[in-house]
């Protein structure tokens, strides 16, 4: 398992839109999938999930990927987040 | 003006926990419970298609997601497992604790998934308990009264015994108001005050102009809005009534009034609303739920359905639109930055050209032996397009011949005027293309470096009106010289504000939505 922590950009942060997004890259990948953020843990292929989280513009939450595609994984979802959700 | 329906949506769900023997089959009970609800949204997706524009049948695309949430799939299995319970009552403690959670965030744009969640649940434990959805059936024109009405609701209602819609939550904003807007149903919401002295059958008055509700009006109201109604609906019919001949201004400058259409609905709109012909027909919107590339006789009988229904008029086909915006199981999109500025239209079309351009060239050929067929080049961007698909045209025709289908004779090809490489230089197209068709809202969004899609820079589209009618009117004198026609489709063609200035220019025809036909022509009537 690998996780790597970053800051969310943008600016409202896991909302409807970009948790929606998140979810539908992370489900590309066969790993699982894991946000850590104030001692909560969310399915990040779930966008229901993530959106319970609350996370906001400027927070800090830990990416987790566990499985055979996990660094490629790990790669794409920081990259999206880093692009403030662009694809 | 009606009688009001109250609607009691709160007829509260019986929810019992039980035991149960089968976990295995309640677990499979739930599972088909999800697929029947994405089959009833996107059922409901299908029949709004036509009534609401992208933006809004994004509304269902959302509820879908939700409804394919790995989570809350996982959450409720888990929870029927470990508590060895009935699965409605499973949804129903998953889905609130959901909501609450939600709700507790205190955003806006977050609570509105909350209210989806809400309906969901419902529909979720209704197909569970094998209970219909508590739906409206209205017998008499009525204006409906409730605390809120869901969606799917109002998409399944039937919208010519609906005269008003009021509500006492959501804002101006919501999906409500925003369906009911399209749907042409009037509407109030977030009366919560008055909704409460409402009775069943009084009646009521929604003035959504001055955005007024009035209960149980006087004698003086209700003559002073019958006037007002009956002298609405009399200038509408005569309107439609005129809508079928052909128009001239009072001074006899004449203008085709053609439609915009994608599906058979549309086409019999057309017809009924009395376009002069169809001006732009948007093939791509035929396929969009299509499970594989559309074969040759797949295009040949679709348009066959279509242009059957308004059978001798001109019909204006626009090749494929398809870009990397639209998301197709059966085209293997690659993701790009700018959609709109990418591989799309023809470009993709020659990309995949045995499984795309080619069955639907030939379908059109074949299809104008029958039809006045004139063909729509979308996205040429510059002369070599333009010859690559004109060639193209020739190519397949003379092969169909070859191959013992005659087609009686080439038919006219033209350009979709939309890229403002195209737009500024006429004199490079003139001579050898037979007809040109300004897209107003790509060539917007070319012109203002403006994407369409985001609403952050929607604004800077207006502002690129003025240029544009100087293009279409440097273009359509060089057009005229060479006896070619110029036609306008997209938003600016049913902009009234337009109107005299296209004539002016002598343009050859405006493309619209049907519905708005019967106006314009009623306005270029009265145009000296």
């Amino acid at each position: 398992m690998i996780e790597k922590i970053i800051k969310i950009k943008d600016e409202i942060g896991f909302h409807a839109r970009t948790s929606s997004l998140f979810a539908k890259q992370a489900s590309a990948f066969q790993s699982e999938i894991f946000i850590e953020f104030n001692d909560k843990k969310g399915n990040g292929k779930s966008t229901l999930s993530l959106m319970t989280l609350g996370v906001k513009s400027q927070d800090v939450i830990k990416i987790c990927a566990n499985g055979t595609d996990e660094i490629k994984a790990l790669e794409t979802l920081e990259e999206l987040i880093k692009n403030n959700f662009t694809t | 003006m009606g009688p009001a329906f109250l609607l009691n949506e709160n007829y509260s769900l019986n929810i019992i926990k039980s035991k149960i023997s089968s976990i295995e089959s309640e677990i499979k009970q739930f599972k088909q419970a999800l697929l029947i609800a994405q089959a009833k949204t996107l059922d409901l997706k299908q029949k709004m298609i036509n009534s609401l524009s992208k933006e809004e049948i994004k509304i269902y695309d959302a509820h879908l997601e939700i409804l394919k949430d790995p989570e809350l799939e996982g959450k409720t299995i888990d929870f029927i497992k470990s508590n060895s319970c009935n699965a409605d009552y499973a949804v129903h403690e998953v889905t609130a604790e959901y909501t609450e959670i939600l709700n507790e965030l205190g955003d806006p744009y977050i609570s509105a998934r909350a209210d989806d969640i809400v309906m969901l649940s419902r529909m979720l434990i209704l197909i569970l308990q094998k209970k219909e959805e508590n739906k409206i059936t209205l017998n008499t024109p009525s204006i409906i009264v409730a605390d809120s009405i869901t969606t799917n609701q109002l998409s399944s209602i039937d919208k010519n015994l609906v005269l008003g819609i009021i509500t006492s939550h959501g804002g101006p904003t919501d999906h409500v108001a925003i369906l009911s807007k399209a749907l042409g149903i009037p509407s109030l919401v977030g009366l919560a005050k008055s909704i409460s002295k409402i009775k069943a059958g009084s009646l009521l008055i929604i003035d959504c102009a001055k955005a007024q509700l009035i209960l149980n009006p006087s004698l003086f109201y209700i003559k002073k809005y019958d006037l007002l109604l009956l002298k609405e609906k009399h200038e509408s019919s005569i309107q439609l009534k005129k809508s079928h001949n052909n128009v001239t201004t009072k001074s006899g400058t004449s203008i085709e009034i053609n439609a915009n259409i994608g599906s058979l609905d549309d086409a019999k709109k057309a017809k009924s609303f009395g376009a002069d012909g169809i001006g732009l027909f948007r093939t791509e919107l035929c396929f969009l739920n299509s499970e594989k590339f559309p074969n040759e006789n797949m295009h040949y009988s679709v348009y066959e359905s279509i242009l059957k229904e308004f059978p001798e008029v001109k019909h204006t086909i626009r090749l494929l639109d398809f870009g990397s915006d639209k998301p197709l199981s059966y085209l293997n999109n690659i993701k790009e930055e700018n959609p709109a500025l990418g591989s799309r239209a023809l470009r993709l079309g020659f990309k995949h050209y045995d499984n795309l351009l080619k069955p639907q060239i030939r379908a059109l050929l074949r299809l104008s032996n029958l039809f006045n067929i004139h063909i729509l080049c979308p996205m040429i961007a510059s002369e070599e397009d333009w010859i690559q698909i004109k060639e193209t045209i020739i190519l397949e025709f003379n092969q169909l011949n070859s191959e013992g289908i005659k087609i009686n004779h080439l038919p006219r090809v033209g350009i979709m005027v939309e890229i403002p490489n195209v737009a500024f230089r006429p004199e490079f197209y003139i001579e050898n293309v037979d007809f040109f068709s300004f897209g107003t809202n790509d060539l917007a969004q070319f012109l203002m470096a403006a994407d369409r899609t985001n609403e952050s820079v929607s604004n800077y589209l207006s502002q690129s009106k003025e240029s544009i009618l100087i293009l279409i009117k440097n273009f359509t004198e060089l057009a005229h010289k060479e006896g070619k026609e110029v036609s306008v489709c997209g938003e600016l063609a049913s902009d009234e504000k337009c109107l005299s200035y296209f004539l002016n220019i002598n343009i050859n025809s405006l493309s619209m939505p049907p519905s708005l036909i019967p106006k314009i022509k009623n306005e270029i009537r009265n145009t000296i």
